[in-house]
This record gives C-alpha cells, sequence and structure tokens, in this order.
C-alpha cells in the first residue's frame, strides 16, 4: 500500500494533528501542576492524563473500525442509556465543588457528562438522519427540542451549566447542517431569552453561577470575589507578551496565582508560558483539527455520516470559542474544558473516541 | 431542493461560523497579548512580588553648640506571620493579655493578614521580654521581631514646638520635624521577593535588595540654654498673670539666627497621645495679633527718615483727639502739653502718634509698613508660617490712618514683628530669621550650611536707626519700660498693651489685652532682640508691667552666657 492509498482511508493530517495537540496538552498540564502538587508527586497528573490518551487511543481504534451506520440502529437504546447515566450519576454519584457530576472508580474518575455529550451527537444524528430533510414544521422543532432537552434538564440538575450549554452547541450546530429553516432559529434563540430571564428572575441559577457568566463584562467590580479567576487569567496571558516567559516558568502560574491552572485555565497557562505564538499555534492546531472534521461532513456522501461529524465539531468548536474566549475576558466563565488540552480523563477519552468516529466517516466516505 | 445541496450551502455556513471564531479569539489575544500586555505585565508584578520595606535611622536635630535636641533609638517591634501559626485561636488567647490588647480584635488581625501583621510597635522592653518567655516556654511560631527606630526627645518639651515630632512611621508631622523631613527622614532600603497566591515569599527568590540611607542631622540655631531660661521664665509670667497663652523670640539681630522661641502652653512630644491642637501651636509664627504700641517704634522709624522731624521735634498733644467718630486717648490722662517726638515713644503717646502719622500721611505709612515686611511672610524656615495682613492703601479709612500708628487695624506674627525691631538694631539692615545652621550626613560630611546671614536687605539708613535706638533706650531708662531694665547693660525697646480685636465682629474686646515689650540688649552694639507677648493676663495690662520684667530677665541670662561685656 503506497502512501496515497492509505491517505484515502485514514486522515493522516487528522491523526498528525490530533496527536500534536494531545502533546501539546500533557506539556501544558505538566507544567501547570508543578507547584502545589498533591502528595509531592509533581508527575502524577501528567501520569493519568498519558494513562488516559492511551486507554483513548484504545477507545478511538474502536470508534474506527466498524461501520458507523450500524449505530442509527442503537440509536433508542443509545438514548436510554444516556439518560440512565445522567440519572444515576444524580443518585450515586460524588459531589464535586457544588456539583454532583462523578462516578468514583477506584484510581479514575468518570464524568458521564462528557461521554454524554458523544452519546447525543450520536442519537440526535440517527434522529435527524431519520427524517430526510423533513424538519420544516413546528412538531419537528418540538422533537428535536424534546431529544436535546431531557438530558438537559438532567445535568442542569447537576448543576452543571457548562454540559448544558455543549448540548445547546450540539442542537444548533446539527440543526443548522441538518437544514432547519430561519425561524426555528429564531424562535429557539427567543426562548432562550426568555428561559434565561425567568432563570435570573426566580433564582434557578446559583448565584455564584450567575456571577461567574456576568463577570467577565466588567471583573474589576469584584477583584476578589466572582472577578478573580477571570483577573488572575487575564494577567497570566497578557503578562506572557509575545514570546511567553518559557516553558516551566511562567510566575503566574509557578505560584498559583491563576486558579484551575491544569483545567479551565489551561490555555492561559500556555498563553502566559508560551505567549502570543505559542497560543496562536495551539488555535492553528484546533482550526486545522475543526476543518478536517468539517471536510469528513463534507464528503461524507451519508447525511447520517455528515451529522455525526457536524455535532462532532459543533462540540469541539463550542468548547474551544468557550474555554480560550474566558480566559480572556471574551465569554463568561463556565466549566468547559478545552478539547484535548485541558487535564480530565474522561473528556481526553470521549474526544478520542470522537476522532475515532470522524475517522470512521472519513474512511467511509464514499459508501 | 436537493438536499445534498441544502446541507452542503449549511456547511459554508459552518465554515464562516467557525472562521469567525478562530479570528475572534485570535484578535483578542493579540489585543491581551501584545496590544496592552505591558499593563498585564505590571500588574503581574505588582502581585507576585513583596516588597519588605527598611526603614532607615531618622537624623538627630541638634541645637547650635551640639546638644541632643531630638534622636533616634532602637526599639523591637513585635509582627506575626499568621500563617505560620498553627492554632491561631490559641495563639491569640495567650498572646492578647501579654499586648494589652483585645483577644478578637486580635484574632481578626491575624486571619485577615496572612502575610505580616504588626503585633506591637516600637514595645517597650517589658513587653517585648514577657514575649521573648511566652514564646519559648509554648514554642510558639510565627512570632517575629524587628528593630525600629524611634524618636526620643531627651529634654522632653524643651523646645518642642520648634522641634514639631513625628508619627509611628518616623515621619515628620510638625515643626522642623517636618520641615526638614526630606533630610532628616533619610532613604528606606528594600527587600523586593517574590511571594506566591497565598502570599508567602519564596526564600531563594530575593532579587533586590537595597540598603536604607540613614537621615541627615541637623543643627539649629536653638541654644538649648537660652530655650531653656525663656520657657521658665515665661511659664512663670502667664502662671503669674494666670494668662491664656504667652511667647518668647531670642533672636541675633545681625544674621537673624533665633536662639529660642518657647511658648506656653506646651507639650512633650514624647507622649503622641497628649499632643493637641491647642498645645502644639508654634504661635510665635503661625498666628496672628495685632501688634499695639510696639508698631510705633516702626511709624517713628519712617517719621525720622522721612526727616519730617528728629527726637527733639516738638509736638503740642491734647488730652484725645478726634479722628472721625472715634476720639482717641492716651492710656493714662494727662492735661493738654508739649510732648518732644522722642517721648512720644518714650511715653506712647496714642494722641501723639496720631499726629505724627497724620503728618506723614497715608502712603508714606505704607510705604514703611512694606519696607518693613508687613505685607509678607518672613520666610523662616518653619511650615505653616502666618502672613500679616492690613488694608491696602487705598481703602484706608480715616480711623485706619489714625490706628494702624499704635497697632491696631493691622495683624502680623510675633516673629515679624521682633524681625523689625531686629533691622533697627542692625542699622537697619535685615536679616533673615532662621533655624537652620547647617545638614551633616551619616558619615559626618557637612553637606549644607548656612554661615553668614542671608539675603540682606536694607530697609532704612543707619543714622535714623541711631536714633530710633536711643529713642527706645529713653524708653527703658524712662518711659513705660522701666521694667525691663538690665543691671550693667543698656538696653532699649518698647511696650505694647493691645486691645484684642473680637473674634466674629467688628470693634474690641473690653477687656481682654495682649501685653507686649520687644528690646534690644545691648544698644549700642545689639546682639539681642527678644520679644514677649503675654495674651489675656489677668490683673494688670500692662506690656510694661506684664511683658517688661521677662524681657529683663531673659537678657540678663542671655547677656552673661553669652558672654557680652556690658556697658
Amino acid at each position: 500500500m503506497d502512501l496515497s492509498s492509505i491517505n484515502r482511508k485514514v486522515d493522516i493530517t487528522m491523526i498528525i494533528v490530533v496527536t500534536l495537540l494531545c502533546i501539546y496538552g500533557a506539556v501544558a498540564v505538566f507544567s501547570a501542576t508543578q507547584s502545589g502538587v498533591r502528595g509531592g508527586d509533581s508527575y502524577f497528573f501528567l501520569k493519568k492524563q498519558i494513562i488516559s490518551f492511551v486507554i483513548g487511543i484504545a477507545a478511538l481504534l474502536l470508534m474506527s473500525v466498524f461501520n458507523y451506520n450500524r449505530l442509527k440502529r442503537y440509536m433508542i437504546p443509545a438514548y436510554i442509556l444516556n439518560i440512565a447515566l445522567l440519572v444515576a450519576v444524580l443518585v450515586i454519584g460524588k459531589e464535586h465543588k457544588g456539583a454532583q457530576s462523578w462516578f468514583q472508580f477506584g484510581f479514575f474518575q468518570f464524568e458521564p457528562a462528557e461521554l454524554t455529550k458523544l452519546i447525543l451527537v450520536v442519537t440526535f444524528a440517527s434522529f435527524l438522519a431519520s427524517r430526510k430533510g423533513q424538519l420544516d414544521s413546528m412538531r419537528d422543532l418540538l422533537a428535536s427540542l424534546a431529544h436535546i432537552g431531557v438530558p438537559l434538564l438532567l445535568v442542569l440538575a447537576q448543576p452543571d451549566l457548562g454540559t448544558a450549554l455543549c448540548f445547546l452547541a450540539i442542537l444548533l450546530g446539527m440543526m443548522l447542517v441538518a437544514g432547519s429553516p430561519a425561524r426555528h432559529f429564531a424562535i429557539i434563540i427567543l426562548a432562550g431569552v426568555i428561559i434565561a430571564f425567568v432563570g435570573i428572575q426566580f433564582h434557578v441559577l446559583k448565584d455564584y453561577q450567575l456571577d461567574r457568566l456576568t463577570v467577565f463584562i466588567s471583573p474589576d467590580n469584584d477583584p476578589r470575589g466572582a472577578g478573580y479567576n477571570l483577573l488572575q487569567s487575564k494577567i497570566a496571558v497578557g503578562s506572557g507578551q509575545l514570546f511567553g516567559k518559557g516553558l516551566f516558568s511562567g510566575t503566574q502560574t509557578r505560584l498559583q496565582f491563576l486558579p484551575e491552572r491544569h483545567t479551565d485555565f489551561i490555555f492561559a497557562v500556555i498563553g502566559e508560558e508560551v505567549g502570543f505564538f505559542g497560543t496562536v499555534l495551539l488555535l492553528i492546531l484546533l482550526f486545522v483539527l475543526v476543518m478536517r472534521g468539517l471536510q469528513t461532513a463534507a464528503f461524507s456522501k451519508n447525511l447520517f455520516g455528515t451529522l455525526l461529524a457536524t455535532g462532532i465539531i459543533s462540540l469541539w468548536l463550542f468548547q474551544i470559542l468557550v474555554n480560550a474566549g474566558m480566559t480572556i475576558g471574551l465569554m463568561p466563565i463556565t466549566g468547559i474544558p478545552l478539547p484535548f488540552i485541558s487535564y480530565g480523563n474522561s473528556a481526553l477519552i470521549v474526544n478520542l473516541m470522537g476522532v475515532g468516529m470522524l475517522l470512521n466517516i472519513y474512511a467511509r466516505r464514499y459508501v | 431542493m436537493n438536499i445534498i445541496h441544502r446541507v452542503e450551502r449549511r456547511l459554508i455556513a459552518l465554515l464562516v461560523i467557525i472562521f469567525m471564531c478562530i479570528v475572534g479569539i485570535s484578535g483578542r489575544l493579540f489585543f491581551v497579548q501584545a496590544v496592552s500586555a505591558a499593563k498585564y505585565e505590571k500588574e503581574a508584578e505588582r502581585q507576585r512580588l513583596c516588597v519588605i520595606e527598611i526603614p532607615p535611622e531618622r537624623g538627630r536635630i541638634l541645637d547650635r553648640n551640639g546638644n541632643e535636641l531630638a534622636v533616634s533609638v532602637m526599639m523591637d517591634t513585635i509582627y506575626a506571620t499568621p500563617y505560620l501559626i498553627e492554632d491561631r485561636e490559641g495563639f491569640a488567647k495567650k498572646i492578647a493579655p501579654i499586648l494589652k490588647v483585645d483577644e478578637h480584635e486580635l484574632l481578626n488581625k491575624l486571619l485577615k493578614q496572612g502575610n505580616f501583621t504588626y503585633l506591637a510597635r516600637k514595645a517597650d522592653s517589658q513587653t517585648v521580654q514577657e514575649i521573648k518567655k511566652a514564646v519559648q516556654e509554648n514554642r510558639i511560631k510565627g512570632i517575629g521581631f524587628l528593630k525600629e527606630s524611634k524618636r526620643y526627645y531627651p529634654n522632653q518639651s524643651l523646645g518642642s514646638h520648634v522641634l514639631g515630632f513625628v508619627g509611628m512611621d518616623n515621619k515628620g508631622l510638625s515643626g522642623l520635624e517636618i520641615y526638614y523631613d526630606n533630610v532628616l527622614y533619610g532613604k528606606p532600603g528594600r527587600i523586593e521577593a517574590e511571594r506566591d497566591a497565598n502570599g508567602k515569599p519564596i526564600p531563594q527568590s530575593i532579587q533586590h535588595s537595597y540598603k536604607a540611607v540613614d537621615g541627615s542631622n541637623i543643627r539649629i540655631s536653638i541654644d538649648r540654654e537660652i530655650q531653656y531660661e525663656s520657657e521658665v521664665e515665661l511659664a512663670a509670667a502667664v502662671q503669674k498673670y494666670k494668662a491664656k497663652s504667652g511667647s518668647v523670640i531670642v533672636m541675633n539681630p545681625k544674621n537673624g539666627e533665633i536662639y529660642a522661641m518657647a511658648n506656653v502652653p506646651s507639650f512633650d512630644p514624647n507622649q503622641l497621645n497628649t499632643i493637641n491642637n491647642i498645645n502644639s501651636r508654634n504661635i510665635a509664627i503661625t498666628d496672628l495679633y495685632e501688634p499695639g504700641s510696639t508698631m510705633k517704634a516702626v511709624i517713628a522709624c519712617g517719621a525720622l527718615e522721612e526727616g519730617l522731624c528728629n527726637p527733639l521735634t516738638q509736638f503740642y498733644l491734647e488730652p484725645t483727639i478726634q479722628i472721625g467718630p472715634k476720639s482717641i486717648k492716651d492710656a493714662h490722662s494727662r492735661p493738654a502739653e508739649n510732648f518732644t517726638f522722642s517721648k512720644i515713644i518714650q511715653e506712647s503717646s496714642n494722641v501723639g502718634i496720631v499726629k505724627v502719622g497724620l503728618m506723614m500721611g497715608r502712603s508714606k505709612i505704607d510705604k514703611y509698613l512694606e519696607k518693613f515686611g508687613f505685607r509678607c511672610k518672613t520666610g523662616v524656615d518653619f511650615p505653616g508660617e502666618a502672613k500679616g495682613y492690613y488694608p491696602k492703601v487705598d481703602n484706608w479709612s480715616q480711623m485706619s490712618l489714625a490706628n494702624i500708628p499704635f497697632g491696631q487695624g493691622i495683624s502680623t506674627t510675633q516673629l515679624r514683628m521682633a524681625e523689625a525691631f531686629a533691622t533697627i538694631a542692625n542699622d537697619g539692615v535685615s536679616a533673615r530669621p532662621h533655624f537652620l545652621l547647617d545638614v551633616t550626613d551619616p558619615r559626618g560630611r557637612v553637606t549644607q550650611s548656612i554661615t553668614a546671614a542671608q539675603e540682606e536687605k536694607r530697609v532704612v539708613d543707619p543714622k535714623t536707626c541711631e536714633e530710633m535706638k536711643s529713642i527706645l533706650e529713653n524708653a527703658v531708662l524712662d518711659g513705660t519700660g522701666t521694667q525691663a531694665k538690665v543691671l550693667n547693660y543698656r538696653v532699649g525697646g518698647k511696650t505694647g498693651t493691645a486691645q484684642k480685636a473680637k473674634v466674629n465682629s467688628r470693634g474690641y474686646e473690653k477687656d481682654k489685652y495682649v501685653a507686649s515689650f520687644i528690646g534690644m540688649a545691648p544698644v549700642q552694639d545689639p546682639r539681642l532682640i527678644i520679644s514677649v507677648v503675654i495674651d489675656e493676663p489677668q490683673e494688670n495690662i500692662y506690656g510694661g508691667s506684664v511683658a517688661a520684667p521677662v524681657f529683663s530677665k531673659i537678657a540678663e541670662f542671655t547677656l552673661r552666657y553669652l558672654k557680652i561685656p556690658p556697658q
């Protein structure tokens, strides 16, 4: 087999980009966890991230070998599994920072929310594909909303606002490509505004959530409270300047001024240590990743494949936008990790599964 | 419409969205990391650098002979590093009683300031001993000691109004302590170290360390002995006449050096909590008063300088003189008689000086007030000097023309008035009054020295001054100031008994007076100007009997102390 025939079967660019991203992320996580480590093992987080990567590669291979079209058949069981996971975590999950969102399996913590995002992409793609582009009526819209709405309410109950917003991104991205009419989007946006208003008025959102959502507009109002994270993040990124302070020598990271260094604010660590060129390099890698996903969606002769790919890249794009955006005051602060970069075992494994699916669709694009 | 075709169009829409997201983030990144990067860099530095300031030792203030008036002593300051304390409640319980502070307040301080908090600044040695004992016995962590310099005034209240005082941070708060603060304070040193988000300094990270530069010493013109004598005599007079306040200035007319400046009430600058607005004012410089008859000497000088009369010129004086609605009379009633010009001053005749004033006219009176500097400050090196006031010559009423010559309707400081007499004593040349003699840096090098009198300015002719001096001598020999006499020395001077102007309305208080005397000694070659002002004396109100004896005593002491030969 020569290279071009491999290239026809396998999206080499995607594999290279994903590998680079994972390395980039691992280095960043390692750097972010050099100070204030628990138990004194400075490799603790790096080791776990590498183990997750290995598991994730296995999951990736698993997701790429079978014909993805078979997934369509399992729509209903998958959807039920999804709901079951979300209910289970509410009942027996571990609480962390005010949200009930973890399963503890010995050494590993498993966050079902990450997996449910991918399952939701699969079930919603099956759902939309089965309608074959017939999405014009109000009934179609309500059915779509109901499909997403049930798991969305369940994650809100944890409460995990970040994941709920990811669900919305999946909904909008896939509806866009599936061909929903413009008025449906208008209705969703209007409904969103009304729900947000009601949510704020009747204190459905917890105060700290509301603070985090609104503080990015003027962080100086509350520099020690809700604005602290954002202010510290901007200081870290800004003080990195064009070329950064050097890997492993970011003062704001090292001296623990920056909060949530290895997870939510990993982008700020990169911004501080490798500067503008480092962050732009990262954005280029992420851009190539998303573009390859978009190409896969476009090349697929199969609506289910297109929608599946669209769901995955919508999810990633939204996470990139919100995560990178929040570190520089462009987006509200929500606990949304940066794909492939933020520390997070479940997230990395699930994202690699997503890559597996994209490779699967790419390989079968002429089917 | 073909589904595939529609999907393609939608994918292009998604492409546009992706593109916008990436461009948006990159743009914002460029703004944060390039355009306003410097701001964040500075912010980051500010956050992680903790600056520990090392206070310098404040320079000493010495009197003209090198005696210490204000010194710095090293004291122990006790501080805590709360994050090192394991049990802050227990710590507060043990330490609070020793420091004699509230336990809850202490605990609050420990909880709020994680990095560093003072427990007791410049504590007395007993407290320090007790804390050290408690630390050893209970193995308390997180307490530290550092040396801080504390201002100490070895002579307590001596010269306190001139010296002023400093606050807990060793910065001057009043008097010469504030005027020469930048010389005395020195330059603090500092250690800059990195710290983490919890405020812990990082030991290996010390980046810069600058040594403190101690403050310079200053030597001032005050003489400790003359100051002491002045304060004792002044206090005795104020007490004797139950006066509200009083001040004395002793200065050298030849170069403006101030030997002593005393005020009552007084304060001890070692006890900051006893200092208030009333007892800490150096009223001889910062407060205005109406000088009364001492002003007659200035007017007489003008009349002589203008050649309008000589000491023997005769004036016919009625018992009273009518100016506008007001009839002016002398302090002691007398029949109509002839006075020489000299006798008008000697006997301090109001009617007489009004006649002299009318003869001079407003513009010439104004000219000499201006020449003697009554419109401006003396420029003494002391904070808060007041500027005298009297109406512009165009606005003078007929009453002003009559009043100002005997010192009403014009306000000035005691220092300015003393300086006017010093000018007469110094043959018509004025020397700016001042305190500073020289500045010596911590290594003992003189960095600034005021030797000769600065900014000498001729005000009137020496001949005029000679005539004026003999008139003033006569006032002491055979006039209102006889109680100012000093055995074996020729002295001259002028008494003043001024009604006090009402504070918030027109006119004068009926029974409130300022008794004063300004004199020079020895008359043939004046080496001293001594001004005594007693505010609101009771029982006796006259400058000649309340203030002149104080002059006499201080002059007698000082002339001998300075070994000035008699006659």
